[in-house]
């Protein structure tokens, strides 16, 4: 480059960066990052534009402009950033994408012409910044080799040779080649260009085909397992919008990217303009220029047309445009078009030791507490004053089974069992959360939707398998051959949801994903479901007012349940198992809707499918050939195409805010004058205070049925309050003190909104004074004393209703003498009995000791008075049906008796 | 009976208080100095068998600053995805095997290093759909060879005589039987069908097509076009069946934290000494003591298992079914997919799940490793540091593993497998059967369950009072008439309920709900009155009429 020219360039390009504004919105770009009270996780916005242009050199150096856009680049958090953590990215005036691909996130996703590429990169953009800090191509992350390496024998001009902003180095025939080349790589190409891949510590991998040169550990070549990339080749529609989620990652997730809260990283947007053609080399010294047979390839090459409209799809085998597509996001025609918004990530809390002489206490139970024992469970192993504990996720029923067999030391779940418990165990509220309905819908416009509103009676319809799901189901079930293939195609759905793409056969968009294994989570949606009348009539029969049947084998289904049943069992119809369409599916037909609905066992694949909209709809048999069994298993649909997204799944409230998720506002008020309400801190407050209290079970418990009253028309129905259920008989001495300690946490310094360890992760309404439920922490602090003192006490939701002071023991007669246990071997002489009866005596005492709901005058006596009654009445009965026969039959003295007792 | 039961008890305090003193004294003292070296993100796939267990796990390191994402595609898949580099760590039930010895599918690590490391124990279990008068069946036994014959369709009908034999000679009504099989490659498959090779290779053999050996592919109705049997994909996909309203007379296999979790029951199992079982941790454990683990460190399947004496363990306390799941580790200094950080991760992984994450899983439905395997564990967790020396292991040892199985100063002794509780006299053949929940103890060892004090180690000691495994069951008169048919019997009136079993979770009638023995001579008295006395008095009246 003369050094004139460089002038020019560098005029050129101080002017394309005076066209940058950073409009920070709506506040500093820059999150106060306030003390631990900060309410929520800040959230502030920012906007950035610039503009771009596309231009053509001619032989001559005459300079012609093809294209131009002022692009705007929109991202929703950039602040105080977790690892996995999704961010909203959406823009504006960007050039229509074509050739659209199903998974952005893959390799594939470069094929695209003009994509909008989402990258996060080390460093910041900034000239004030020492070099090392600056972010550069070489600190992008990508996770395949396809993705920074580009060779062709095709020709010796490829489209990034022609690149009118790339420097003389860039344009050359071999740039980057690994050094020495390494055998595993081929000969070189013609033209071969590699972006090596510099990592934080600096070490370089040099990339090459199938990644011959070295590839980063966290590379792929080819996607595999595990989650997806964050490397994103975005869709801009015909209107120049679009919007994608991005996860950032920080050192945790990808150690060679490095980010963190001391290593600055950058979220990079570059929208693919295509190559400004300088064919002719006019910018390259003379003796690099190509010559004139060259040049005319080069040109035809880089000026070549676009293969694909805005907007069409691409089908296998087409190639696209080479010079627009996004495989050369890193060419300087594009790479300088980049706009760049600098992330930062929240300090990496203190994390526990891996080696630990203490042993955790377990506590088992609630798929709802995740969120919050995750960012607690630090807390309590870094600080001396705390000992630890560990969540075991299980199911609600099990951990509560499990503790009153006396397997298990405390629970947390969301309700008392049916005619309580037991052991006397308190049930002291540590959280009050709820359940979500996640979703990833695509509008018409293929952007994603954010206002889904849903009442019980479309979750019930998804539910009870009601939508056929596809024509050949609707086609050949006459239960259901009048419904609404799917939830886009029902008229409720539209007018609470206008405007939405109707599809013909989305399986996904006829079920709610939910879970297989028994949670109290679903106790509480099921019960939703069952209060609401307009859904409860319509489980019973009624049709909705278009005329959608409930599915027969759930007419009049009892609800609540703690696990949603799969009542359906039709099967596909003959004629397509015999087609052997799907070979998976001729292989071993089963009732076909369950597929679809294909309820999993895990709550984490739940979030993860709504984050990455993975359809879980258990249908698809890729590779499906009849004569190999080992790829006759039915696998799930997968990733979907974005623009055509439609999963629902049901997600623990606190998942939303942790992954950047998308939750439905949900019906409530009455059928009369219905409201929609979100899963917010305001909708979770409304709903606390219409909390029942339970003086018998000494609880606290949602009232469904309060929803519908003026009140309950802010509250957000999925609300759910969470106890740890600890025994106050029993534990012994440290575990007894450890939990005590755990509540005692839990009802003060733990319910701090934040997220620092030991703080209340968003999705988790604290329970203080200002939500109106300090009675709540007053009582779990009681419950910590009862649980620290082992008498059997349980407190009194009011303290005025304790009998006497929390230390005196309620229950003395809890110690039973062994001798009297059932259940205990008599000599005891067995290997196991040996050493079981410390144990086993415990447990079995426990489990004869009486807690107050037992006592029930009624139960107790009720029968025994009955039969009595009964007993009498017999006798009176026999004695008025054969008493004149008996008369006649017996002698005078009996005859005389007789007499007297009818008398 | 209540003294001596009374002082056996305080004895066994005093000794149990001293252990745990002991414990305090000899115990861990390790400090909580962690390794410099950072932790990067690991991806494993596998064993669904598993997953119950290693997503527990990936929850707990959370907080360690120990990322791991883990798949649970299957046995087969996740070991295709370690020979093709796509995972960090594959989890198996077996090893490679050159081959599917049925299939002929190939089984190979296609160059890649590796080693096997065990990572948990559990039972293959049978859970079942029986509903009778709508009600769901909870107390199920069957033989092995019952569920062979099952599984080749032999037996297709719950009312046949083998079942009722079972079940002690109480007949379940005319349902037909659904078989239910995993349609992919599936560890619990080739468990399952390494059983039937071993025990039952007559039965087995002409359904696998002559073949008596294992498979991972479940041969679908022995390889006829249609039958009764279903094939399902993945632990979700069979328990969803299983569960389903129409699946009434399913049976499926899968490890028992499946059913645990969706609060289905599965069945019992006969084992050699003649009673049924269920795999809680401590039968798993008894029964693993036979194992045959391959000790040699030069086999390229060190520490990999057999079984075949696992199967016919003559302990009563015996899951027949029990077996070991496996992490396949890559241990090659130039293994392209690790760095220093990821192969900390991995050891601070497996170090947690060997040791902190066994003391978890027992009640959710898995067993826990014994020393032996925990030791050998650590030797091939080294393997990572072999090859690379920035690997930290300091202070992953047996010293800081809180592992339920072992006890300080008894390295060798499987205390799990010593201190199982003895089946309940109900679950012996020709005995019961049990009411549901007798014999299912699952809790942790120490206290009340869960953690011990402050040593952390399972509190209680065998007192050694003696006594051979035959001794000592009380053997309670079962009595069979109390139960009419299966799961529509009366706890209350069942006279078995005071077994061997430490704990039955069915309870006793509690003493605040009246006077039983009244009420039940008031209910005798009543039923006499209305039933037999008019009756009586009617024909009496109508003989004295006719002599009249």
């Amino acid at each position: 480059m003369t050094p004139v020219r460089r002038t020019a360039a560098l005029v050129a390009a101080s002017l394309i960066a005076l066209g940058t504004v950073v409009v920070p919105s709506p506040a500093p770009a820059v999150a106060p990052m306030a003390a631990p009270v900060a309410t929520k996780a800040a959230a502030v916005a920012v906007t950035k534009s610039k503009a771009m242009t596309r231009e053509t050199i001619a032989e001559d150096g005459t300079v012609t402009q093809v294209d131009e856009r002022n692009v705007s680049l929109k991202v929703s958090q950039t602040t105080n950033l977790r690892g996995r953590q999704e961010i909203g990215v959406s823009w504006s005036g960007a050039h229509p994408t074509g050739g659209l691909v199903g998974d952005l996130n893959s390799a594939a996703g470069v094929n695209q012409e003009y994509p909008f590429v989402l990258l996060q990169c080390r460093g910041i953009d900034s000239s004030s910044v020492p070099v090392a800090k600056r972010l550069r191509p070489e600190t992008c992350w990508t996770q395949t080799w396809a993705e920074r390496f580009s060779g062709t024998n095709n020709t010796a001009y490829p489209a990034w040779r022609s690149d009118a902003f790339a420097t003389t180095a860039e344009r050359a025939a071999l740039v980057n080649g690994a050094d020495p080349r390494p055998t595993l790589c081929s000969r070189p190409a013609r033209a071969e260009r590699w972006l090596p891949l510099v990592a934080a510590s600096g070490a370089v991998y040099a990339g090459g085909t199938v990644g011959c040169a070295g590839m980063a550990p966290e590379s792929s070549n080819v996607g595999g397992t595990g989650i997806p990339s964050n490397a994103t080749y975005g869709i801009t529609g015909t209107d120049g919008r679009g919007s994608t989620q991005f996860a950032v990652w920080t050192s945790e997730e990808n150690a060679t990217l490095g980010c963190s809260s001391s290593v600055p990283c950058s979220l990079v947007a570059v929208p693919v303009m295509g190559i400004s053609c300088d064919a002719y080399g006019t910018k390259l010294p003379a003796d690099d220029r190509p010559d004139a047979e060259s040049a005319a390839e080069a040109a035809g090459i880089c000026g070549a047309e676009d293969k694909f409209q805005p907007g069409q799809i691409a089908t296998s085998g087409d190639a696209p445009n080479p010079a627009t597509a996004g495989a050369l996001w890193w060419a300087g025609s594009n790479w300088h078009n980049r706009i760049a918004v600098p992330l930062s990530f929240a300090q990496s809390p203190n994390v526990c030791s891996v080696v630990s002489k203490t042993k955790p206490v377990g506590i088992y139970g609630s798929v709802m507490m995740t969120e919050l024992t995750a960012q607690w469970q630090p807390k309590f192993c870094t600080d001396k004053a705390l000992k630890p504990f560990i969540h075991v996720q299980t199911a609600d029923t099990s951990a509560r089974t499990l503790l009153e067999a006396g397997n298990v030391d405390a629970a947390f779940s969301s309700r008392a069992p049916d005619g309580g418990f037991l052991r006397p165990t308190v049930q002291a509220p540590v959280a009050v959360t709820g359940f979500a309905i996640s979703y990833v819908i695509d509008d018409a416009d293929g952007r994603r939707y954010t206002k889904l509103r849903l009442s019980p009676r479309l979750l019930a319809k998804l539910l009870t398998e009601s939508y056929p799901g596809n024509a050949l189901i609707k086609n050949n079930y006459s239960a259901l051959e009048d419904n609404p293939v799917n939830i886009t195609k029902d008229p409720e759905f539209q007018a609470l949801n206008p405007g939405l793409p109707e599809y013909v056969n989305s399986e996904a968009a006829s079920t709610l994903l939910t879970l297989s294994s028994e949670a109290d989570l679903v106790y509480a949606l099921t019960s939703y479901l069952n209060a609401d009348p307009e859904a409860r009539a319509w489980l019973d029969g009624t049709p909705d007012p278009w005329g959608m049947k409930v599915n027969p084998t759930y007419k009049g289904i009892d609800l609540p349940v703690f696990s949603w049943p799969l009542n359906d069992d039709t099967l596909a119809p003959q004629s397509y198992i015999d087609s052997g369409n799907n070979p998976c599916y001729t292989y071993s037909p089963t009732p076909y809707l369950a597929l679809i609905a294909n309820p999993t066992a895990f709550i984490s694949t739940i979030v993860l499918n709504m984050q990455y909209s993975i359809s879980n709809v258990n249908t698809a048999c890729p590779n499906g050939d009849p004569r190999d069994v080992s790829s006759l298993r039915l696998q799930i649909q997968g990733r979907q195409q974005p623009g055509f997204r439609f999963v629902l799944g049901v997600v623990p409230l606190s998942s939303i805010g942790r992954y950047g998720l998308t939750s439905a506002a949900l019906k409530t008020g009455s059928d009369a004058s219905p409201a929609y309400v979100s899963g917010d801190d305001g909708g979770l407050r409304a709903a606390a205070k219409l909390f029942k209290a339970d003086p018998t079970a000494k609880t606290w418990a949602v009232d469904y049925d309060a929803l519908r009253t003026t009140a309950g028309k802010s509250a957000y129905p999925g609300t759910i309050p969470v106890f740890a259920d600890v025994p106050t008989t029993g534990l012994d001495k440290g575990t007894a003190a450890r939990m005590a300690q755990f509540l005692r946490f839990a009802a003060g310094p733990g319910q701090v909104r934040g997220l620092a360890n030991g703080q209340l992760p968003a999705g988790y309404l604290p329970l203080t004074k200002a939500n109106g439920l300090a009675a709540y922490a007053q009582y779990t602090t009681r419950a910590a004393a009862a649980v620290a003192a082992q008498k059997g006490f349980i407190p009194a939701l009011d303290p005025a209703d304790d009998p006497r002071p929390p230390t005196a023991p309620t229950t003395p007669d809890a110690v039973v003498p062994p001798g009297d246990l059932p259940g205990v071997p008599g000599d005891g002489a067995t290997p196991g009995g040996v050493e079981k009866p410390a144990e086993a005596g415990e447990v079995i005492q426990l489990l004869n000791s009486k807690t107050p709901g037992e006592h029930s005058t009624l139960g107790g006596y009720g029968l025994l008075v009955l039969l009595v009654l009964a007993a009498v009445l017999g006798v009176v009965g026999i004695g008025l049906r054969f008493g004149s026969e008996l008369e006649a039959a017996a002698g005078p003295a009996i005859r005389s008796s007789l007499k007297k007792v009818r008398r | 009976m209540k003294s001596p039961l009374k002082n056996k008890r305080t004895t066994a305090k005093v000794v149990l208080g001293l252990t745990v003193a002991l414990v305090a004294l000899v115990g861990p003292s390790a400090t909580a100095a962690d390794s410099a070296n950072s932790h990067a993100l690991i991806q494993g796939s596998g064993s669904s068998w598993a997953a119950n267990a290693i997503n527990q796990w990936v929850a707990d390191v959370a907080n360690q600053g120990l990322r791991v994402v883990f798949t649970a595609n299957g046995a087969a898949q996740g070991r295709k995805d370690y020979a093709n580099r796509s995972n960090d760590f594959g989890v198996s039930d077996i090893p490679f095997r050159g081959k599917d010895p049925t299939t002929g599918q190939a089984d190979t690590p296609l160059g890649r290093s590796f080693a096997y490391l065990p990572v948990a124990a559990g039972g293959t279990s049978f859970p079942y759909h029986i509903e009778v008068a709508g009600k769901l069946v909870r107390n199920l036994r069957l033989s092995g060879e019952t569920i062979a014959k099952i599984f080749t369709s032999k037996i297709t009908n719950w009312n046949d005589s083998q079942i009722t034999k079972d079940n002690n000679n109480h007949a379940l009504p005319s349902i037909p039987i659904i078989p239910v099989v995993h349609s992919e490659g599936a560890g619990v498959t080739n468990q399952f069908t390494s059983y039937l090779a071993d025990q039952f290779p007559s039965i087995w053999g002409p359904c696998n097509g002559g073949i008596t050996k294992e498979t991972e592919y479940y041969p679908l109705n022995c390889g006829r076009s249609s039958g009764n049997q279903k094939a399902q994909a993945g632990s979700d996909g069979v328990m969803n069946f299983i569960k389903s309203a129409g699946a009434n007379g399913s049976i499926g296999m899968e490890e028992y934290s499946y059913p645990l979790l969706a609060n289905f029951p599965a069945a019992k199992v006969l084992n050699k000494a003649g009673y049924y079982t269920l795999p809680t941790q401590y039968n798993v454990a008894v029964a693993l003591t036979k194992a045959v683990i391959n000790e040699d460190p030069n086999s390229p399947t060190y520490l990999t298992q057999k079984l075949d004496k696992v199967y016919v363990n003559p302990d009563k306390r015996t899951y027949p079914l029990s077996s070991y799941v496996y992490a396949i580790i890559p241990t090659a200094s130039n293994d392209d997919r690790m760095t220093t950080a990821k192969r900390q991760t991995l050891a601070d992984f497996l170090y947690y799940s060997i040791c902190q994450g066994q003391a978890e899983i027992g009640p959710v439905g898995y067993s826990s490793l014994p020393i032996n395997l925990v030791t050998a564990g650590f030797q091939q967790i080294g393997k990572l540091k072999t090859a690379d020396s920035g690997v930290d292991l300091s202070k992953r040892d047996v010293s800081t593993c809180h592992n339920p199985t072992f006890i300080a100063g008894k390295p060798r002794e499987n205390h799990l497998a010593k201190i199982a509780p003895q089946p309940p006299a109900c679950d012996k053949i020709g005995a019961g059967p049990c009411v549901a929940g007798q014999g299912a103890y699952n809790g942790n060892p120490g206290g009340s369950g869960g953690s011990g004090g402050a040593g952390g180690n399972p509190s209680g000691t065998p007192t050694g009072t003696g006594g051979g495994p035959t001794a000592g069951v009380p053997q309670s008169g079962a009595t069979p008439g109390a139960t009419d048919g299966l799961g529509l019997e009366d706890p209350a009136v069942d006279g078995s309920v005071a077994a061997g079993a430490p704990v039955a979770a069915t309870l006793p009638a509690d003493d605040s709900s009246g006077p039983s023995f009244v009420l039940t001579l008031l209910l005798v008295l009543l039923f006499v009155l209305v039933l037999l006395v008019p009756a009586g008095v009617g024909r009496l009246l109508v003989r004295r009429g006719g002599a009249r």
